[in-house]
């Protein structure tokens, strides 16, 4: 792809992501219907399981590039495995933080170490721990070895995050979509979010890719400088 | 606290990760941009 092309694909999906965004706080925030027990307090839930979906998703794209790395060794799927980790550690900071402010006035504390809770902020740690561990491994094919191993162990985590509410007894609130416990009312608010957010997956990946990009070519040149 | 104020809080959050998130990239951007056109004007002159 040519970087005009590229450049207009990212001004599209700047005006699609835009719109989304917009649809989306306005279903949530105006259209849902007032939750019986919690109030607004429940209209966290949609932006909090959007971004747990969306950073899930971002460490299931880290875990495959460090698949396609160990299979191919080719540079390129551990740079997507970085800018993917970066992108779902911010989704999932945004979890481990307004899950607390939900969890407050309905559970009377802000953090319990319940299966779900617990398995959420070892992922995110792990995750972080990727990240510093690339950071001080400077052998470039070294590095991204030990990483794309480090992404593929770290990615075990993931289904014990998304399975600890079926597997465990927790506090957190049961899987009501499969459940079919969703209000119809709620379900469009629900699935903007969701589509919003992992639009801005999309368009957040392609701008951290970009820059690795950028690193790329100033290396490059680097090179071709001394 | 009400619960709109940890609504409001909640989204607080939500738009401050996303937007330091955001200014983070374009201000690496723009640091290796401006490294790129310094070293391809060094390569130019030589």
């Amino acid at each position: 792809m040519n970087e005009r092309t590229s450049s207009r694909l990212d001004l599209a999906l700047w005006g699609i992501l835009g719109i989304a965004m917009m649809a989306a706080l306005y279903l949530a925030l105006v259209d849902a219907p007032r939750e019986r027990t919690m109030g607004d307090l429940q209209r966290i839930f949609y932006f909090h399981v959007a971004a747990a979906i969306a950073g899930l998703t971002a460490f299931g794209v880290n875990f495959a590039a460090s698949v396609a790395y160990v299979a191919r060794r080719e540079r390129k799927w551990d740079r997507v495995a970085l800018c993917a980790a970066e992108t779902g550690v911010a989704f999932l900071a945004i979890v481990l933080v307004t899950g607390p402010i939900w969890a407050k006035p309905v559970w009377m504390v802000w953090w319990t170490w319940s299966p779900r809770l617990t398995s959420s902020l070892v992922l995110c740690l792990l995750y972080v721990a990727y990240l510093l561990v690339r950071r001080y491994l400077e052998d470039p094919d070294r590095r991204a070895m030990i990483a794309a191993v480090f992404g593929i162990v770290a990615f075990v985590d993931a289904p014990l995050v998304w399975f600890s509410i079926r597997w465990w007894r927790d506090i957190h609130p049961s899987p009501m979509l499969e459940s079919g416990g969703i209000d119809p009312a709620m379900r469009p608010a629900f699935w903007a979010c969701l589509a919003a957010f992992e639009l801005l997956l999309v368009y957040l990946l392609r701008r951290r890719c970009a820059l690795e990009a950028l690193e790329e070519e100033l290396e490059r040149l680097g090179r071709l400088a001394e | 606290m009400n619960t709109m104020t940890y609504l409001f809080a909640a989204n607080a959050v939500i738009w401050i990760v996303l937007a330091l998130f955001l200014l983070r990239l374009h201000a690496r951007e723009r640091k290796l941009g401006d490294e790129i056109g310094r070293l391809r004007r060094l390569i130019d002159k030589t």
